[in-house]
């Protein structure tokens, strides 16, 4: 291959890297706009095939990841044909073997640079290509010893002593470019292009005989990768260390913007928002709540991405997170003293309840037990103590509602402990252990008889077959999950926050509305009066919003992500899986690049608000059997 | 010798009895509620009725309890009556009826029971005793569902209510 072409393949290559990193930001639109994405997505157990994602820190990882999962896909039709057909190496095609071992070849390097990207779909791509490359060498070898096999290596014997002179001037030219430290990306382009061609013809050969005819390639090339690598891994890790300081920016930005609204609203009662709408305190509340989300989004990002530089959490980061959040709780107290100062009195109900339906809201998104709430309490006394009969409206009220909550709160605590006997809890059976009934596992990879762990915490196989036997073990078992939080008050998707290795989706399908227009009635409420107490709030918000502290459901689909990718590729909304406040932990034992997460969609089948629960199906039967009084 | 241990023994329960009698005239009504459930009939000799207006133009609440709310533990069995009126205070609601939620627990770890979403049990007050400073009344019959999924059901009842919280 001349230099030329070689250099025209780089650049059709670029073209097709640029196009395809064109569609990927289109597709990236997608993936912001949920959790989920169907049209890249990661592997499923209804289509393991699908490549893991890439989070794409160097952008031109994800059109490298996408051609290498191709030839992946390709070659491993070629490798299951031969292993069908191993009893008979002479009904191999010569030419297929050397085409499939010098493609393969190159995509072990290049799944190696993926790698170096710190993509962990560069491990999952090594550990495929070199189950295929394997086999692809054995079929060589197997193809040589057949009568025509024979043939065909004296033929290759004659030609390769033949173009030995021409191999020695190529090695000699490749010394000087690398005493000369010339650049290194033509002389691995050289490199890799001779290297497929040999590989092409020495895929016949023993190791041995393989190494005599390669004479200082390899130590050449691994001179020159090691060069290449350190300078890689600098590029890379920069890139990093951008998209750590954009991310922190963007981080600092909100808090800046927090910073603003609480003086403009402490100032003068109002404050004017970055698109020039003005607002009042319970507005701000609600801006300084999104504020705080983008924020901790954006750290959520920065924290992963430093995963890859690291392999480990970084403290700074939880210092950050937990700046970002003193600042959002002292501001939201601000939005509120502001509506105590200018609220006139007949509206201070009207602006209370609103408070209490948002601080509530806020809360159940917030790591920790009543952050907000605490928070937010002596700025809402005050606010109330403005209408001077108020502060005894809500005591009145609280008095009257409290033991109705007490009660529902405990017949709704027994009815989630019976509901949830048939349901195992999601992370325990994840982590045990059965036996693999049906496997993708292909012909020429031994099957598995032993008991495995149903979702690995690290990718220890190709992450195909881990996602299809999880799933075949997982989709359909009832599994309980705690605190479901809805992604919006107008999603159809509630999220598990991520925990110890896994999250989940839920559908929002539980019918809720009789159990809350029934709770509405007992905490006598009506369009004209909302919830006083903080308890009965939370008890009407979160059955409106349809969060749940527990539910129940059967498991539908199982996807297999990357840790990393999923909190580097992280988008605002997702929030939900990461309470505010807090970050994702890695587990310590495991690099952080081979750490899995696991994705359950979950259909539900009962849900378990604190002050009461919704089943799908069957209501309880009100006739069969009559309790015992005592 | 048996007659003379039989007139002994009834003298001491005649003493006895009109001891528990002078005892119970001094001592103030504390209500009582007697429940007709399966298997048995069920009496609970505590009852406190309370009206608590809100203020803010909500009905008032109707709330009737065999325990003490304010205490760390409940007494059992408990029983909570809970509904809406616009009767401003307790000894008002004679001769009114107030459908009210039921929530009942046996023992403490019995399921709870209570009125189903959307249904209620009519509480039919009757007569109000300034002495007692307490109200009388009638609870309908009604199927409650305990947590347990299982059906309770309750008869109707009668109830003695004492007035808490309310000047006489």
């Amino acid at each position: 291959m001349s230099y030329a072409s070689i250099q025209t393949r780089v650049s059709l290559m670029i073209q097709d890297l640029t196009s395809r990193a064109c569609l990927l930001t289109l597709l990236g639109f997608a993936v912001a706009s949920g959790i989920s994405d169907s049209v890249m997505g990661n592997p499923t157990g209804d289509d393991p095939s699908k490549p893991l994602k890439t989070h794409a820190t160097v952008e031109e990882a994800t059109a490298l990841a996408n051609t290498l999962y191709e030839i992946y896909n390709e070659e491993i039709i070629h490798v299951i044909r031969m292993h069908d057909n191993r009893s008979n190496p002479a009904s191999f095609s010569d030419r297929q073997i050397s085409k499939s071992a010098a493609r393969l070849w190159k995509a072990r390097r290049d799944a190696k640079h993926l790698e170096l990207m710190s993509e962990p779909a560069g491990m999952d791509l090594s550990r495929k290509l070199f189950l295929l490359a394997d086999q692809i060498d054995q079929f060589g070898l197997a193809y040589s010893r057949t009568p025509r096999g024979s043939q065909m290596m004296t033929k290759l014997i004659t030609k390769l002593q033949r173009e030995r002179p021409r191999f020695q001037k190529f090695l000699q030219q490749a010394a000087i470019s690398l005493q000369k430290e010339g650049d290194p990306d033509v002389f691995t382009t050289q490199m890799e292009a001779k290297g497929m061609q040999m590989r092409e013809t020495l895929v016949f050969f023993r190791p041995v005989e393989e190494q005599k005819h390669l004479l200082n390639f390899d130590k050449l090339l691994s001179q020159g990768d090691q060069r290449q690598s350190k300078l890689r891994r600098a590029e890379y890790l920069a890139k990093a260390n951008e998209k750590i300081k954009a991310e922190l920016t963007s981080a600092t930005q909100s808090i800046a913007e927090i910073k603003r609204i609480s003086r403009e609203m402490a100032d003068k009662g109002t404050a004017i928002l970055a698109d020039g709408k003005t607002v009042n305190g319970v507005e701000g509340f609600s801006k300084v709540a999104d504020l705080w989300a983008q924020g901790s989004a954006s750290l959520t990002r920065a924290n992963a991405t430093g995963w890859l530089m690291t392999n480990r959490s970084n403290d700074q980061r939880a210092t950050d997170v937990s700046k970002l959040k003193n600042e959002a709780l002292s501001a939201l107290t601000i939005m509120i003293s502001s509506l105590a100062t200018n609220t006139p009195p007949d509206q201070i109900p009207a602006a209370y309840t609103g408070l209490l339906r948002k601080i509530s809201l806020l809360d159940r998104r917030t790591a920790g037990q009543n952050q907000v709430v605490d928070a937010c309490k002596p700025a809402l006394e005050a606010l109330a103590k403005k209408l001077p009969a108020f502060p005894d409206h809500i005591d009145s009220y609280t008095r009257a509602t409290a033991e109705p909550l007490r009660w529902r709160r405990r017949y709704a605590d027994q009815q989630a402990k019976n509901l949830s006997t048939q349901y195992v809890d999601a992370a325990v059976l994840l982590r045990s252990k059965a036996k693999v009934e049906t496997s993708i596992r292909p012909n020429f990879v031994r099957s598995l008889n032993n008991e495995t762990l149903l979702a690995a915490s690290n990718f220890n196989h190709p992450a195909d077959w881990m996602v299809h036997e999880a799933a075949s073990r997982l989709v359909g078992k009832k599994v309980k999950e705690n605190k479901l939080i809805r992604l919006g008050p107008t999603s159809r998707t509630g999220a598990v926050p991520y925990l110890n290795g896994h999250y989940a989706n839920v559908a929002v399908s539980l019918p809720w509305e009789e159990a809350l227009a029934d709770l509405r009635t007992a905490l006598v409420i009506d369009d004209k009066h909302q919830p006083l107490s903080m308890d009965a709030m939370e008890a009407i918000s979160s059955g409106e919003m349809q969060d749940y502290a527990s539910v129940g459901g059967t498991i539908q689909r199982v996807h297999l992500e990357a840790l990393v990718t999923r909190f580097i590729a992280f988008p605002d909304l997702a929030v939900s899986l990461t309470p505010l406040g807090g970050l994702p932990l890695l587990t310590t034992d495991i690099p952080a690049l081979e750490q899995t997460c696991w994705r359950l969609d979950i259909s539900p089948n009962w849900g378990h608000n604190q002050y009461f629960t919704v089943r799908l199906g069957n209501s309880p039967d009100s006739t069969q059997t009559v309790q015992s009084a005592n | 010798m048996n007659q003379a241990l039989e007139q002994a023994k009834s003298k001491t329960q005649s003493m006895t009895q009109s001891a528990v009698e002078a005892v119970e005239e001094q001592l103030p009504e504390t209500g009582s509620a007697n429940l007709k459930m399966t298997p048995s009939p069920v009496t609970i000799s505590t009852l406190d009725i309370e009206v608590i207006s809100i203020g803010d133009g909500r009905p008032n609440v109707v709330q009737i309890v065999t325990y003490d709310p304010s205490a760390s533990s409940r007494s059992y069995p408990a029983l909570l009556l809970h509904g809406t009126t616009e009767t401003s205070n307790a000894s008002g609601l004679a001769g009114e009826k107030v459908l009210c939620d039921l929530y009942y627990q046996a023992t403490e770890s019995s399921p709870i029971a209570m009125t189903r979403p959307g249904e209620s049990v009519a509480v039919e007050f009757q007569q109000y005793n300034p002495e007692d400073n307490a109200l009388t009344a009638t609870i309908g019959t009604v199927a409650l569902l305990g947590s347990d999924d299982r059906t309770v059901q309750i008869q109707g009842g009668d109830l003695l209510a004492v007035i808490r919280g309310e000047e006489r």
